[in-house]
């Protein structure tokens, strides 16, 4: 992708990841990966910090002899969620007004 | 770069991490070869061991940058901490001092606010009783001349010594739960010295 991901929207992503459903490090990785290309030394940080600030709790299910951590939204995660889909919207709007008015400009200049 | 290399270069660069945030990382990295398809897969998604430990340590930044100084306490920072107490001891005297002064201030307004609420109290008792002695003495006077006079001066004298006998006890109450009151903020706060002697 042209344009970086930054932090926040980082966030916000690995947050709507866990929306749907609790997932583990590695699936968490794979969507991420497939979604937006995030490389995987990016996303450890990224749910230690949000697991710090509270809005992510873990829990650790056995499977086949080992163990696997998954990561599961609390309300403050969902809440933090909900700020981020609507910052979303606005910064989109903001941003499309922008490119939008560059547009109209370049195709009224002579 | 096989997972035990990886493995390796991770835990050596994440030594100065307080050891349950060294497991935490470490644990996630093992967790996500087991879930890889293989490990060269693994590896090669995760990238350098060293670009990972980076982006953990520099988000750590406080505790990293703490932990040296557990190490090596040296004399420079014992001397340090002597210079801060010698300077700050003026400053935190007097902020003690300050807010010594401020709790006996509030003590004496909540000592005053409370005698300005009971005395009233007391004074209405008084005047009630006044009333009734009055009332009772004029009725008593009036009963030979006009009889219905007389009777309606002794129930209102009756009334008034109701209402003041009804004021007596609820200033009574008012007193009682005010030394309550008393009793619990010096029980509290003797418990709180008796706290900080410990």
């Amino acid at each position: 992708m042209l344009l970086p991901v930054n932090a926040a929207m980082m966030d916000a992503c690995v947050l709507a990841t866990l929306e749907r459903e609790d997932a583990y490090g590695y699936r968490i990785t794979q969507e991420l990966s497939r979604g937006i290309g995030a490389s995987e030394s990016s996303l450890y940080p990224v749910l230690r910090r949000l697991q710090k600030d509270g809005c992510l709790t873990t829990y650790d299910v056995a499977i086949s002899g080992r163990n696997r951590r998954y990561y599961q939204l609390t309300p403050r995660g969902r809440q933090v969620l909900a700020t981020y889909k609507e910052e979303w919207i606005e910064y989109k709007k903001c941003i499309d007004k922008i490119l939008a008015n560059n547009t109209v400009s370049e195709e009224n200049q002579p | 770069m096989t997972r035990n290399e990886f493995m390796a270069a991770l835990r050596r660069r994440l030594d100065h991490l307080p050891p349950e945030e060294q497991d935490a990382a470490l644990k996630y990295y093992e967790e996500y070869f087991d879930e890889a398809a293989s490990e060269e897969e693994a590896a090669q998604q995760l990238g350098s061991p060293d670009a990972i430990a980076d982006r953990i340590l520099s988000d750590y930044a406080p505790p990293a940058a703490a932990s040296p100084k557990k190490e090596g306490r040296s004399a420079l920072y014992w001397t340090g901490i002597v210079l801060l107490c010698v300077f700050a001891s003026p400053f935190l005297l007097s902020l003690g001092a300050a807010a010594l002064g401020v709790a006996l201030g509030l003590a004496a307004c909540v000592l005053a606010a409370l005698i300005c609420v009971v005395v009233p109290f007391f004074a209405l008792s008084l005047a009630f009783l006044c009333c009734f002695f009055a009332l009772l003495w004029a009725g008593a006077v009036a009963m030979p001349a006009f009889m219905p006079g007389g009777l309606l001066l002794m129930g209102a004298a009756l009334l008034c010594g109701g209402l003041g006998l009804l004021n007596g006890v609820f200033t009574g109450y008012l007193c009682y739960w005010i030394g309550l009151l008393f009793k619990k903020i010096f029980s509290s706060r003797k418990r709180k010295k008796e706290a900080r002697a410990k």
